[in-house]
């Protein structure tokens, strides 16, 4: 049977390295997943991800085990998504020809399934597009209750603790969140 | 249960967090209610989409190196702790007899510089700075200077379209 | 003060004041930066570094180099694009090493400094990506060690 979040913990603070490789490798997707989603750009979510992991092992003390492991990343996660978007706002005037591209991060699900149909690919590619449009322009906070449970599937409570807010919080941010974002894709969904 | 109350429900019933009573008379509602029903199939659509934009980007990403970084990372952390630990375990008596034999090596006079250079700007002070270059003279057109402070790094950028002086 | 951290500090200044006796060894990075795509492993390290400080976020070596420089020789070194930089080295203060450090494109003069760096400090100079060339934005790393 794998060992709990708890007792890898507990082996890596006493000094058991692959107790925290294996922690890594069982969380890093879920965390890659929050990053990409928060942010522009897949090497500012990799960075996140790197981070993220770091810090965790830096301040595995600080981990008491009264949550799960995994909303404790979560939380490192989301505070360096918040730091990073707060830079990119103070980095723009040594990139003058970010303004030329038109488009900061590469757009997601260029690709689109499969079908034979070039139409229809193309179809699937705008959809993910306005889709991503939609979801960057969401506020950070609004941002991430929709992204800790449409794609991680964290519960109210989790994601009360992931980011510090009430539960009524999550619950009232979720629902804006969602008109919003049916609002800017009411013809696509 | 009225239209109502299910509008105000619905996120919750799709997220599952109702107590089971009141998800089974918001689910018996909509079964009988379109404009409900669709209220539910609307934000299953939003799940869907959402969940699939970032799983698509999500697969794109290669982690594979996610590990040996965290890990280099991880041994510089061992690395600080532990001096850390040494530093503080440190006898006292090895230390003031290391501080004896500098006290005498300097009282010997052994100075090894080259020629003294006119001081330019202000003196540095004898304690570690922050900032890795202090910049006495800058020229050059459409410049800009910036400072990263955790490492003290300084930049000096300039662009290359219109920047350029003299000959 | 903690005997330890005393005897340590002194060793230090006496490194250092044996430092510089014979010139100084410059490194010189030549980075590409882009708005995307991989990183050399060897500039990892650095990268949240530079990106912080750029806001590119991908960076690889195009091109280094080391060299012994003597105190008040101008050394060249040649920097992707046509340009090169001149690094004159001028002598050591505190713990710092002074010199001047030109950047040019041809010979049109980019930046003109005089600069003190902390012994075995790192600074940056970059040039902006320029309309029709391909190149992407350029960060030359400069590094300097009194010998």
């Amino acid at each position: 049977m794998a060992p709990s979040d708890w007792e890898l913990v507990l082996r890596t603070r006493k000094g058991d390295r692959d107790a925290f490789r294996e922690l890594v490798e069982r969380y890093q997707r879920r965390v890659a997943s929050l990053a990409v989603g928060m942010l522009r750009n897949r090497e500012d979510a990799l960075d996140v991800v790197q981070e993220t992991f770091t810090r965790a092992y830096q301040h595995l003390d600080r981990f008491k085990g009264d949550s799960g492991f995994y909303t404790w990343l979560y939380r490192i996660a989301f505070n360096l998504c918040v730091d990073q978007q707060r830079r990119e706002g103070k980095l723009g005037e040594l990139r003058p020809e970010q303004e030329e591209t038109g488009e900061i991060g590469p757009p997601l699900a260029a690709d689109g399934p499969p079908p034979d149909e070039p139409f229809q690919r193309a179809r699937s590619a705008e959809i993910g597009r306005r889709v991503e449009q939609a979801i960057r322009e969401l506020t950070p906070d609004h941002r991430a209750v929709i992204l800790l449970r449409e794609v991680e599937g964290l519960s109210y409570e989790e994601i009360s603790r992931v980011l510090d807010c009430p539960k009524g919080t999550v619950m009232s941010r979720l629902h804006y969140a969602r008109r919003q974002l049916q609002s800017r894709l009411r013809e696509l969904l | 249960m009225t239209c109502a109350d299910v509008e105000r429900l619905v996120d919750a019933f799709a997220d599952a967090e109702l107590p089971a009573p009141t998800m089974l008379a918001v689910a018996r509602h909509a079964a009988g209610c379109t404009a409900c029903d669709e209220s539910v199939r609307g934000l299953q659509a939003l799940h869907d989409s959402v969940a699939r934009v970032v799983r698509d980007e999500l697969d794109a990403l290669d982690l594979s190196d996610v590990w040996s970084a965290v890990a280099a990372a991880a041994d510089h952390v061992d690395a600080r702790r532990s001096w850390s630990r040494r530093a503080r375990a440190v006898p006292a008596a090895v230390a003031a007899l290391a501080v004896a034999a500098a006290a005498v090596f300097w009282l010997q006079g052994v100075r090894v510089v080259p020629t003294r250079v006119a001081s330019i700007g202000p003196p540095l002070a004898r304690r570690t700075l922050p900032n890795q270059a202090f910049i006495d003279r800058l020229a050059g057109k459409d410049l800009k200077l910036r400072r990263e402070p955790r490492s003290g790094t300084t930049i000096i950028w300039v662009n290359a379209a219109s920047g350029g002086f003299g000959r | 003060m903690n005997p330890a951290a005393l005897a340590l500090a002194l060793g230090a200044a006496l490194s250092i004041a044996v430092a510089g006796a014979f010139g100084m060894e410059v490194q010189i990075v030549s980075v590409r930066a882009a708005e995307r795509g991989p990183s050399d492993a060897e500039l990892q390290p650095l990268r949240a570094r530079l990106r912080r400080l750029v806001g590119y976020r991908s960076f690889r070596v195009v091109q280094q180099e080391r060299r012994q420089c003597s105190w008040r020789n101008t050394e060249e070194f040649a920097i992707p694009g046509g340009r090169s930089l001149r690094v004159l080295p001028k002598g050591m203060q505190d713990q710092a090493v002074m010199m001047q450090v030109r950047l040019l494109d041809g010979r049109r003069r980019l930046v003109d400094t005089d600069i003190r760096l902390r012994n075995r400090g790192t600074m940056l100079l970059g040039v902006g990506r320029q309309a029709g060339r391909a190149d992407g934005a350029l960060i030359i790393m400069l590094r300097a060690e009194a010998q």
